[in-house]
Parts: structure tokens; C-alpha cells; sequence
């Protein structure tokens, strides 16, 4: 009988759970009236911020793919040694940093007179700031944690007697790594990707300080809300909710399949 | 016979612990079963020969050649992991197979054909390893190992998850695998039942060092260090030469005296060594004038296959076991806090000077 109660309360407490994710989502998609909707779905400037946000959350999650895999890799293995702890904690500091925060300290890097901004302004006549390029960063840098936490799990989760047996067996570390570390962290990394592309599609706060255009899916709704109203802005932001969590659910299922 | 592992004044660490000045040949065919408690250093020596512990100092020669910084890889060792170590992406195929994409082999496809239908592995071939039993990932282990023809194998505890019963059978059919290849291997264990059915020879390691290697029949029998008589299961009792009279020492064991024979001088401090199986039990006083004779109560009975180890308490520091067919325990009647007569020959008993 306790067991019971106790179950059925776990089952109430994570229903809750549940229906917080979920009803706010559904009130949104199901509030504004489907002509609204597809009209809003035929709108250019919206279909140019949706394009935008797929395109530019894919190549920063491509990127951290890329560039976090050897980190993870190394973080894993234990190649820092006492600044493990250090490094990882560093990696993980966008997820404690407020975004519009961190879209300004990116800003000073990449704009007229930052670090990198200055140089390339000065030398080549590059603007980084408000172009794809200061987009894709900003959707980067707040998402790149989310992948190097889950593939870091990944490669420490490995037996080391395997990596080791292929060693014996004749293998070198780097057909080690590409032979028999990578396809075992596969879905790792596959999950990795899909929570950074899941994050960068998402951002806002980061983006809207680097470059307010190209325009993408948040600024846009963030856009028809100043501009026009509240129903309008909920029509954009009920279709884009919907794209995203057909190419979220698309994703997984490739994902699946992959791994 | 040629040697074909060759180690000599070898140190290593790994973390805080360090293997010091082991040395060990291992010669063609040969199979030397390490034995040592949890944390003697066995794994670390076998991961200092495959080269996944740095060597500090000393060498190792296999066929002559020094391949004390070599990298793993180029090494011509094969390694059996106690995990086994099966690629869990890769079918057993892929996995037997997968050295061959490294090292060049003569006949590959016919010596892996062979070794597919030796260990009887022709069904499993595109399963993957977690669709296989323990005895069959052991068995695609060793034929990973083996197709790529190493000059040494080296076996880390491959057995340890295995039941007592299963572990004697399986530790057999390595040996016949083993010899049948005619392969030379160190076979790694804690348990020396194992590393007698196993080794040619065995070599006790503790705390990072070798303390004694020898058949094992010298193990057994004329073990040279207390931790090695304790790790087989022998009696160990330390004493003092109090008198002599011939060959004949008497030894004060605490409250009491045992005789033994050796080359000792009154005041020598001595470590006696006496086999389970070699003390006699009897609820009644010997009629023998045996003088190792002792009089104690029943602490322990234990029974396991067929044989009972009952230790027997003769004084506040010295218990005996005592090693007797079940048959003798039923026969004897013994039971648990009872007061039961033991003894021993003179000639049963092995000892050593304490250091």
C-alpha cells in the first residue's frame, strides 16, 4: 500500500513536471487562428529569420562539434592534469553567464574596438559586428558547453582496458581515437549536437547585442512585438515554435538512427 | 630453451605505487602465472611490459630485442584484458580481425579461418560482443590476440569473474589453448590454486616486488617468505631456538615448543612452515612419540568441496589448520569448541630464517 502511494505521488510530483514544459508551449501554438498562422508562415521576413536561425544554429553547432571534441577528448583523458578542474569549470562558465552579458563581453572581442574586431577592422576593413558571422559566435558560445559537458561524459565513460587492447592489438592513439573512441561516444555526440543546436536556435539575449540582423527567428518576434502587438508577435512566434520542434523531433530521429 | 621475455632490474610507478627491481625470464613455451594479493603490483609489471606504465629504470628483451620504450603498439604482444576488452561497435569478425589492419600477417584469412573453427566461434561471427556468453568473449579475446601471432601473451586475471568451479575448468583450457599454440605467457591471478594449475612456474609479488619464483611445488613447499607461505595457504609460525641436540632444534613458539630440523644456533629467530594437510587430528592422545604434539580446541570448521579446514586453537598466539577429508570430520565426530590433539612429523615441517 505504501509502495503504491509512494509511486503514485512520484507520478503526480512528475506530472507536474511535465505539464509545465508543456502547456505554455501548447497555449502557444493553439492560441493564435490557423489562418493567422500560415499567413504568418507566408510572411518573408519570417521565413528569412527561420532560414537564419536553422542555418546559422547548424554551423555553430558544427563548429562546436569540431572544436569540442578534442576538448572533450582531452578534458576526458586526464591530459590537464591539475587544471582539469579549472579548464572544466571555464568551459562551462556560459551556462552561469547572463546572456545579454556575455553578448556584450563578445562585443568587446569582436566589435570595432575589441581584441579581434579592431585588428581586422584595421587591416582587411572587416565588420565582424551585426553580420552572420557575430550571430553564429554568439549561438556558439552559449551553446558550446551544453556539447562539451555531454561528450566529455562520453569519453570518460569508456573502459580504458579498450582503448588499451587496440593499442596492443597494433593500432596508434590517432587510429585509436578515430577507430575506437569516436564511434564509441557517437551518441554523444549526437546528443551533444542536438542540445547546442537546441540552445543556439534558442538564443536571444547574446545574439540581439552582436547583430540585431541578419535577423533571426527570436529577434524577429522580439521585433514584431515592440513593433506591432502581442497577437502578431504570438502568431511568429506559434509558427516558429512549431518549425523548431519539427526540426528538433526531425534531428531525433535521425539521431536515433545513427546511433 | 631460448628466452623469450627478458626483464631485468625493472622499476615502474604507477601513481604512488612503484615496482621495484623485478626480474624474470620467461623462456619459449613457457607459462609463468604471477600471483600476489589486490595491490601487489601485478597488473602495473603486466601494463610496464606492454608499455602502458613508463619504465623507470631496467630493461625488457623480447627475442633479444630491447623494447623497453616502445611504444605499445609496436610491441608484437598480445594482452588479455580482465574486462576482455571486446570492441563493443565491432562484430566479433571485425574484432578478431581487427589487428590484422595494423600488422602484416602471412595467410591472415586462412589463420584467422582456423582459429575462427578452433574456437568453435563459426555461428558468432556477426554478433556483437554483448550478444555473446562470458566463456565466448573470452574465447574471441584470445583469438584476437593470437591471430597476430605475438611472441608473448600476457593474461591479467581473466578469470576473477568467474565462479570457483568454472574458474578451474576455464583456467585449464587456457593452458591447453596456450601450450597448443605454443605460445610463452604470464598469466596474472590472486588465487594460487589457479596459478598452480596454470604456471609452469609461479612468481609471488608483493608490495611491487618479486619475493619468490620457483615451480610450484617449491611454492607450496619451501616457501622462503612468510607472505608467500600465507598467500598458499601454509601454517606459518615464528619462533626461537632455545636448545639443540644434533640436528634436532627446539623452538619456543610462545608457551610452547616445536622440534624441527635445520642448520640453526640457539637465539636464531626462525619461521616455521607446515602444511595443512600434513597435521594429524584425534579426540584421543597420540600413541606415537611424536614430539611435535599439541593439545587445542576447534575455532573454525570449514567445509568446501569435499575437504574441511579445521583450525585449531593450542595457545593464545598459535592456531594450526588442519586439512581433512570430510570423511575424517564425520569419522572424527569434530565439532566447534571441542579440545582435539594434533600433530606433525619433524620431517613435515619447512622453515626459514627470520630476517
Amino acid at each position: 500500500m505504501r509502495k503504491i502511494f509512494f509511486r503514485l505521488a512520484l507520478g503526480v510530483i512528475a506530472g507536474i513536471g511535465i505539464l509545465f514544459i508543456i502547456v505554455p508551449l501548447m497555449r502557444l501554438i493553439t492560441y493564435p487562428r490557423p489562418s493567422l498562422l500560415i499567413s504568418s508562415l507566408k510572411d518573408p521576413l519570417n521565413q528569412n529569420a527561420i532560414l537564419n536561425s536553422i542555418t546559422f544554429a547548424f554551423v555553430a553547432s558544427v563548429l562546436s562539434v569540431i572544436i569540442g571534441i578534442p576538448l572533450s577528448y582531452l578534458i576526458a583523458k586526464g591530459y590537464f592534469g591539475k587544471l582539469e578542474s579549472i579548464i572544466e569549470a571555464i568551459c562551462d562558465t556560459p551556462l552561469a553567464t547572463p546572456h545579454i552579458i556575455a553578448g556584450i563581453a563578445l562585443l568587446l572581442v569582436f566589435g570595432k574596438d575589441g581584441l579581434i574586431g579592431k585588428l581586422l577592422y584595421n587591416t582587411f576593413n572587416i565588420k565582424l559586428i551585426g553580420t552572420a558571422f557575430a550571430v553564429v559566435v554568439a549561438m556558439m558560445y552559449m551553446s558550446f558547453p551544453f556539447f562539451v559537458d555531454t561528450v566529455k561524459e562520453g569519453f570518460k565513460g569508456i573502459d580504458p582496458s579498450i582503448e588499451r587492447a587496440s593499442r596492443i592489438l597494433g593500432a596508434s592513439e590517432v587510429h585509436t581515437f578515430f577507430l575506437i573512441d569516436i564511434p564509441l561516444v557517437k551518441g554523444h555526440i549526437i546528443s551533444g549536437f542536438l542540445s547546442s543546436f537546441a540552445r543556439a536556435i534558442s538564443e536571444f539575449g547574446a545574439v540581439i547585442i552582436v547583430a540585431y540582423y541578419p535577423m533571426t527567428a527570436p529577434i524577429r518576434i522580439y521585433d514584431a512585438y515592440t513593433q506591432y502587438n502581442l497577437e502578431t508577435s504570438i502568431s511568429v512566434a506559434a509558427t516558429l515554435l512549431i518549425i523548431s520542434l519539427i526540426i528538433f523531433a526531425i534531428l531525433r530521429i535521425i539521431g536515433r538512427r545513427v546511433k | 630453451m631460448s628466452v623469450v621475455l627478458s626483464i631485468s632490474g625493472l622499476y615502474a610507478h604507477n601513481g604512488n605505487f612503484s615496482l621495484k627491481n623485478i626480474n624474470l625470464d620467461v623462456v619459449n613455451g613457457e607459462i609463468v602465472a604471477i600471483v600476489g594479493e589486490n595491490g601487489s603490483g601485478k597488473t602495473t609489471l603486466l601494463n610496464a611490459i606492454a608499455g602502458f606504465v613508463k619504465v623507470d629504470k631496467g630493461k625488457i628483451l623480447l627475442n633479444g630485442v630491447d623494447i623497453t620504450n616502445r611504444e605499445p603498439e609496436e610491441r608484437n604482444i598480445g594482452y588479455i584484458f580482465q574486462t576482455l576488452a571486446l570492441f563493443p561497435h565491432l562484430t566479433i569478425q571485425d574484432n578478431i580481425k581487427f589487428g590484422l589492419r595494423f600488422k602484416k600477417i602471412d595467410n591472415a584469412e586462412e589463420r584467422f579461418n582456423a582459429l575462427v573453427k578452433f574456437f568453435k566461434l563459426e555461428h558468432l561471427l556477426s554478433r556483437y560482443p554483448n550478444e555473446l556468453s562470458g566463456g565466448e568473449k573470452q574465447k574471441v579475446a584470445i583469438a584476437r590476440a593470437i591471430i597476430l601471432d605475438p611472441k608473448v601473451l600476457l593474461l591479467d586475471e581473466v578469470t576473477s569473474q568467474l565462479s570457483p568451479i568454472e574458474r578451474e575448468r576455464v583456467s585449464l583450457e587456457l593452458k591447453e589453448i596456450i601450450k597448443n599454440f605454443g605460445k610463452s605467457a604470464i598469466f596474472v591471478t590472486h588465487n594460487i590454486d589457479e596459478a598452480t594449475i596454470v604456471g609452469d612456474r609461479i612468481a609471488v609479488l608483493d608490495n611491487g616486488q618479486i619475493i619468490q619464483i620457483g615451480v610450484p611445488y617449491e611454492i607450496f613447499y619451501s616457501p622462503n617468505r612468510e607472505e608467500v607461505a600465507r598467500l598458499a595457504g601454509v601454517n606459518v609460525i615464528k619462533g626461537v631456538v632455545v636448545e639443540e641436540e644434533d640436528d634436532i632444534k627446539k623452538v619456543d613458539v610462545g608457551s610452547q615448543f616445536i622440534y624441527i630440523l635445520g642448520d640453526y644456533e640457539i637465539g636464531d629467530s626462525v619461521i616455521i612452515f607446515i602444511h595443512p594437510e600434513e597435521i594429524t587430528l584425534s579426540k584421543t592422545p597420540f600413541k606415537t612419540s611424536a614430539q611435535n604434539s599439541f593439545t587445542g580446541f576447534i575455532d573454525k570448521i570449514v567445509s568446501k568441496s569435499g575437504v574441511a579446514t579445521v583450525s585449531v586453537k593450542v595457545s593464545e598466539n598459535n592456531t594450526f589448520k588442519a586439512l581433512i577429508t570430510r570423511k575424517s570430520l564425520e569419522e572424527l565426530d569434530l565439532k566447534t569448541g571441542e579440545n582435539v590433539y594434533l600433530s606433525f612429523k619433524i620431517t613435515a615441517i619447512h622453515s626459514v630464517k627470520a630476517s
